[in-house]
């Protein structure tokens, strides 16, 4: 069931740029959504609008099936992690933590248990005495963090609430909050820039770019079936290779080889072929090569970037055999996923597959 | 690279701003502790040491001791509803943007309109017979005070007037401290669903803790310095009931020309703001913050 529900919303700040031209969106019940997109795209503002902390400029909103475009901020029992914190500089992290259950007349033994029971998760029990002021960007950001999760909300937005720590801490966080969702079931939009943090925590991925939704599936599906090239540069690191091949005679070519691409509509004289790092392998027998430019030691394995013509390509290898530049690496491609796009309107071309 | 500025360039740079406060502050200050020692009567060329006999005299009498009490009335009563009233009127204003400039210029014309005129004015509202206020008072059926020779009521029209001069100033000072609180503390409390009453006492006070504490040393000088309004209004009368301690000073020194006390008074009056000032800023270390 969906329980936030955004249909054709129009967000425009005052007298500025529109944000949103016609935005829709569902939000199931239960589920981690991660909305991920570049930096400026919307994704506070999205965010803000389902706190009630923004209103749209046209469109509807519903929560749990009301219509909630007039309902504040405070009437919608959302928490709320925001991306600049927000602490109260006049209170103790505890203080910070607990205030919104001191507020809404909890009782001083189940504050404490609670503000315990975050502080230990977030690590931040040595700080509890401590004022924001006093606090490193991660520390405040996981107070924050914990002010949202001691609340018993149906639905937790979290804009960014990892973005200011270290790798090992985010990693561990990541974790945590994975199995806080599984423990409380509760809804969760989670507002990142980081993919990784998409592709692990996210039930759903919603990917946003220039306040319009490219797509919105699975971590799996997105990784695999980018909808169009936007979302297949941006999820994936290295991104996804994205190479031009035109037909010639009837065939499309690739380095003046022919692929064997079948289904692609017949007016299509160009193409995009999108393939993973880890879908392009070396090998001693094939026509197409490439020259070797750099390689990225992963510790695992390693990315062996260089061009193929003209154009960028990477592969992934994890056989440790030793690359140099300039070196011609014979290529071959994994055909068992078939990503195509038209270049001109850079969306994916859905019926083409490899032969 | 920094130029090194040895100990002698420095100490002028710093002697100079010092000159014109050394002329007209540490000077006088020096010059009355000296003269509070003396029986000066202010005209003649004479005079004699007297120890601490002004002192002495001064903190024994009648006099001086109902102008702490009208003092401490009169600052008590001004200062907590300018802060209040002001405090109040910030919060209203700052949900009008745009009329917000002009408000801003007509809350500012009474702190510097000079006082003279402004108690001139009020003298005239005050008057029992012909003033404005008592009128409409009768109007309403409501008691109507011989305000400026009752002596209760005399020292509230004092309060009355410096409430008015100086709220609008206090609110300009509040206006400004709630405008530079970040928009996302609120929001913050409205995400948690705070109640108004709750966002003020929890939120909105203790941010601006900061200005409350400096309005309250302002004021609470700024009351000890009131002249003006007393003497267009009341004199210090009736019976000497709006008789501040300022007041007093002036009243000896001007119109009985005893410039010992009325210095001694005033070294008095110093130390007195001196520890005011002193304990607010010792008291903001606990609930003030910055
Ligand atoms: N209050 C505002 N008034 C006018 N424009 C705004 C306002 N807030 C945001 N914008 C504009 O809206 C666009 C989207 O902003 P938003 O904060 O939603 O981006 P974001 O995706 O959260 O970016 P980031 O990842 O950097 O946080 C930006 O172009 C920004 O300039
Ligand atoms: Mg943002």
């Amino acid at each position: 069931m969906a329980i936030i529900e955004l249909k054709h919303v129009r967000k425009q700040y005052d007298k500025g740029e529109t944000i949103f031209n016609d935005l829709n969106l569902s939000i199931q019940e239960g589920d981690f959504t991660v909305i991920v997109g570049p930096s400026g795209c919307g994704k506070s503002t999205l965010l803000r609008i389902m706190a009630g902390l923004e209103q749209v400029s046209g469109g509807e909103i519903y929560i749990a099936d009301k219509l909630e475009n007039d309902v504040p901020a405070k009437k919608r029992n959302i928490a709320m992690v925001f991306q600049n914190y927000a602490l109260y500089p006049h209170m103790t992290v505890a203080k910070n933590i607990g205030f919104g259950l001191k507020m809404r007349g909890a009782k001083k033994a189940v504050i404490k248990e609670k503000v315990q029971n975050a502080a230990e998760m977030l690590d931040l029990t040595a700080y509890l005495d401590k004022y924001p002021a006093d606090l490193s960007g991660g520390q405040m950001q996981r107070v924050a963090l914990g002010r949202a999760i001691v609340r018993d909300s149906k639905i937790y937005l979290m804009d960014e609430p990892l973005s200011n720590l270290d790798a090992k801490l985010r990693a561990t966080m990541r974790v945590e909050l994975t199995k806080l969702h599984r423990q409380m079931q509760a809804t969760t939009v989670y507002v990142t820039h980081d993919q990784t943090e998409a592709m692990t925590m996210a039930d759903r991925i919603i990917v946003l770019y220039e306040g319009v939704i490219q797509q919105t599936g699975t971590a799996d599906e997105i990784y695999t079936h980018p909808a169009n090239t936007f979302v297949a540069s941006f999820i994936g690191i290295p991104p996804m290779n994205l190479l031009q091949a035109s037909r010639q005679d009837g065939e499309f070519c690739l380095a003046g080889q022919p692929l064997n691409i079948s289904k692609v509509p017949a007016d299509q004289t160009d193409l995009i072929i999108g393939l993973r790092p880890e879908d392009i392998s070396p090998t001693f027998d094939s026509p197409i090569a490439m020259t070797v430019d750099v390689v990225e030691n992963m510790g695992a394995d390693q990315y062996v970037h260089g061009t193929l013509g003209a154009q960028p390509i990477v592969f992934r290898d994890s056989s440790h055999t030793h690359y140099h530049q300039g070196q011609s690496v014979g290529l071959h491609f994994n055909r068992h996923i078939s990503n195509f796009y038209d270049p001109q309107t850079t969306q994916r071309l859905e019926e083409a597959t490899w032969q | 690279m920094a130029i090194k500025p040895n100990k002698w360039t420095l100490l002028l740079f710093l002697a100079i701003p010092l000159i014109p406060l050394a002329v007209f502050w540490i000077f006088p200050l020096l010059v009355s502790i000296w003269l509070s020692f003396t029986d000066w009567d202010y005209i003649s060329p004479t005079f004699h040491y007297v120890g601490l006999n002004n002192y002495t005299q001064l903190l024994s009498s009648h006099d001086f001791q109902a102008a702490v009490g009208h003092t401490l009335y009169y600052t008590v009563f001004s200062v907590i509803p300018i802060i209040v009233i002001g405090f109040l009127l910030a919060v209203l204003l700052n949900r009008l943007k745009y009329t917000y400039k002009f408000i801003q210029s007509l809350l500012f014309a009474p702190w510097v309109t000079p006082m003279i005129g402004m108690a001139i004015v009020w003298s005239w509202i005050f008057n029992s017979q012909i003033g404005p206020l008592n009128q409409v008072l009768h109007a309403l059926h409501l008691p109507a005070p011989q305000w400026l020779s009752n002596p209760q009521a005399a020292m509230w029209t004092i309060i009355i007037v410096t409430i008015w001069k100086n709220v609008g100033w206090a609110a300009l000072f509040y206006g400004d401290a709630i405008s530079k609180i970040p928009r996302s503390l609120f929001e913050a409390a409205d995400v948690e669903s705070l109640s108004i009453w709750q966002k003020i006492t929890h939120v909105l006070i203790p941010l601006v803790s900061p200005t409350t504490l400096f309005l309250f040393i302002v004021e609470i000088l700024d009351c000890l310095q009131a002249y003006d309004q007393i003497t267009v209004l009341t004199q210090g009368g009736p019976a000497g009931a709006t008789r501040t301690l300022l007041y007093l000073y002036y009243e000896l020194g001007f119109k009985q020309f005893q410039m010992g006390s009325a210095t001694a008074l005033s070294i008095v009056i110093l130390v007195v703001a001196a520890i005011l000032s002193f304990i607010a800023i010792r008291l903001s270390r606990h609930h003030v913050y910055y």
